[in-house]
């Protein structure tokens, strides 16, 4: 069996390797993106340090998960948000259709974590219709592919590849000459109407704040906001890692995470805790005014908590995704995720898929790394993600 | 060299004299890569790292590379006596393979009983100390051995013993070995020692700690990734000049070949050649 995955994973690496366009855009794009992050935190030493921090709130929120799970489903009620937990992508699944129903128009801010429980699929398929409002995202679901980045997701596309989609999927009136300022201008229009449609706005989170039940998200592209304020339902699914303790803690994540995915400062950061509300009629407290009524908050394990209990996995926990490691790798750099699983790839996601899809999956993928270190050096967490790699590659010669 | 109670042993760990080899199996490796389907590759790569490391029987050496291998180790020989240090060289303890690939490949079992071996040949001649030559043995039979056995072996590098003995008019820019770079930390001596032997040295961006792998562990697996990255790394040494500096074995033939392969040239030359050539 681990042959034979490893055969299929290294296939689609041969495969990438032959892809002109994967190849261009990741030649041309990827070092320069490497070399701009390392020279923003070579000038920002501050942002360092806040990243020492953040790993060791990251190390004690995964070592009292059980206990901030506890404390993020009081506080989230106390909010008057809805929380719910999902042991696995199947509950998270079921619990999404059952919010959302039938027939209704759902709007998708970027979630690496609602892409890995088949959030959106099943939406779909349950007659549904359902649009990502992330530019990148939108394109990879368009073309029916899966995220190439954490951050990047559409990076392995041409301009030509974006028109084409964009005129064959939702029959814009684009042309591969037109420059990516009247792309989006055309796509902008088109996810307008979706959004002011849209009866569920379903996101991610970046961090969760257990005390005060608020929900971070880190964003450039403006879109989360409207997700997450527009339609009346609002559904996060927020894996039970990015829980943190406070606040204050929060935004620590966020901002280490936006600096070291070279956009910093973001431009915008949503928070959320419960739905909108108003007592500005006879002083009483009126839920529903401009955001959400209802707000629901999934907290899911699907695999993370028993990672918590491995004592090399668990350091993959910390992980706050700003996909550096990704940029720096070497493997990456050449192929982008079609080194990974179905949803994560590249240094950290070989190690996420071996969380999510099973060891056996991420053993095989981590045949496949050249176990180089430049990730370790990389990442704002310190994760010593190529040594979780050459345990994997322990695990997967074993079982030969 | 030679004689006895220096209580330092020289250790090539037979990377050096391996890598004319290398160059002929990866060239079998790719075209079963393309032929049978990858798993062979892999479950070779598995295979003969579990056996013995002896690829002599499945290609011939390149030439070149042979007389590159001995012309290094040569200079490495020569700028230690030069420098006075003293230490033994045991052919059949010097050149015992360290089990770097059985390490890299994530055979624990395998790279064990070596690590075994390998001391226990070591400690019962009576050396404290090895001196090392290149960076993958040097952090095998440190912390791999380390790892395995819960006591690694005491190493120093040749750059930390020897001055060099050469003067070069020569601009070159430096490939960091990932190992040394990242690993062992060793990034400054390389350098001290060019600048010495009047050696000047450009950068390019991904350099020292931020170093980019040659692809070489890949190579056994899958050649032609690990050759993509080499090809990589190349266009961009290139960019900074026509002489690279490398200071591993794998490094050298993994690029060398890269060089070739995508048709951009540039002079490779190991450190040891620079700062003590012939
Ligand atoms: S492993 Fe580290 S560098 Fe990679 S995405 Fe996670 S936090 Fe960022």
């Amino acid at each position: 069996m681990s042959d034979e995955l490893l055969e299929g994973y290294a296939r689609a690496i041969l495969r990438a390797l032959e892809d002109p366009d994967l190849q261009e855009a990741l030649h041309t794009y990827v070092p320069g993106s490497e070399e701009r992050v390392r020279r923003f935190l070579e000038s920002r030493p501050d942002i360092v340090q806040l990243a020492r921090e953040v790993k060791a709130i990251k190390e004690y929120s995964i070592a009292h998960m059980d206990e901030l799970i506890d404390e993020a489903m009081r506080s989230l009620k106390s909010v008057n948000a809805v929380p719910h937990y999902a042991a696995d992508a199947r509950e998270a699944r079921e619990l999404a259709l059952s919010l959302v129903g039938r027939g209704k128009v759902v709007v998708m801010s970027k979630s690496m974590t609602a892409e890995e429980l088949g959030i959106r699929e099943a939406l779909e398929e349950a007659g549904n219709e359902v649009w990502e409002t992330d530019l990148g995202q939108l394109l990879v679901q368009l073309e029916g592919g899966k995220p190439m980045h954490s951050i990047a997701p559409a990076i392995h596309m041409t301009v030509a590849r974006v028109a084409q989609l964009l005129r064959d999927r939702l029959g814009l009136d684009v042309s591969p000459s037109d420059a990516p300022q009247q792309m989006v201008a055309k796509v902008r229009e088109f996810l307008r109407s979706k959004f002011v449609s849209a009866d569920v706005g379903i996101s991610g989170g970046n961090a969760l704040a257990a005390r005060e039940g608020a929900l971070l998200l880190v964003e450039n592209e403006g879109n989360i906001r409207m997700v997450t304020n527009l339609p009346r339902l609002h559904i996060a699914f927020v894996g039970v890692e990015k829980l943190v303790p406070t606040m204050l803690d929060a935004f620590k994540v966020i901002l280490v995470q936006a600096a070291f995915a070279g956009l910093y400062p973001p431009t915008y950061v949503s928070l959320i805790a419960g739905p909108s509300s108003t007592g500005d009629i006879g002083h009483r407290r009126v839920y529903g005014a401009h955001g959400p009524v209802e707000v629901h908050v999934v907290l899911v394990d699907h695999g993370r908590r028993a990672a918590a209990k491995d004592v090399v996995l668990r350091e993959q926990l910390r992980c706050i995704r700003c996909g550096y490691c990704q940029f720096v790798c070497p493997v990456w750099g050449q192929v982008a995720n079609n080194w990974g699983g179905s949803t994560y790839g590249g240094p950290m996601g070989v190690n996420w898929t071996a969380i999510t899809e099973g060891v056996d999956r991420g053993a095989a993928l981590a045949m496949l790394c050249l176990g180089c270190g430049r990730c370790d050096v990389a990442c704002p967490v310190e994760i010593p993600i190529s040594g979780i790699l050459a345990d994997l590659k322990r695990r997967f010669t074993s079982s030969l | 060299m030679g004689g006895g109670g220096s209580g330092r042993l020289l250790f090539t760990g037979a990377l050096y004299q391996l890598v004319p080899y290398i160059e002929g199996t990866v060239e079998l490796l790719r075209s079963l890569e393309r032929a049978e389907g990858v798993s062979w590759a892999a479950l070779r790569a598995a295979r003969v790292a579990s056996r013995r490391l002896d690829l002599s029987l499945l290609v011939r050496p390149d030439p070149e590379l042979v007389e590159w291998s001995r012309r290094v180790l040569r200079s490495m020989a020569r700028l230690l006596l030069a420098s006075g240090a003293e230490f033994d060289y045991v052919p059949e303890l010097s050149d015992m393979y360290s089990g770097a690939l059985l390490r890299d490949y994530g055979m624990a079992e395998a790279f064990r009983r070596h690590a075994e071996r390998v001391v226990r040949a070591v400690r019962s001649a009576g050396y404290e100390e090895l001196i090392v030559v290149d960076p993958h043995t040097m952090d095998t039979v440190t912390r791999g051995y380390q790892e395995v056995l819960g006591e690694g072996l005491r190493a120093v590098n040749y750059m930390e013993l020897v001055r060099p003995t050469a003067r070069r008019g020569l601009a070159a820019t430096v490939h960091d070995s990932c190992v040394y770079a990242r690993k062992l930390g060793i990034v400054d001596r390389p350098r001290e020692l060019l600048r010495e032997a009047g050696v000047n040295v450009t950068e390019v961006s991904r350099s020292g700690r931020w170093t980019y792998c040659c692809g070489g562990p890949l190579e056994a697996l899958l050649p032609s990734l690990a050759q993509a990255v080499a090809a990589t790394r190349v266009r961009e040494l290139a960019g900074a000049g026509d002489t690279a500096i490398t200071m591993c074995p794998i490094c050298y033939v993994n690029l060398r070949r890269a060089s070739r392969s995508s048709g951009v040239p540039i002079r490779l030359l190991d450190l040891a050649e620079v700062i003590g050539g012939e």
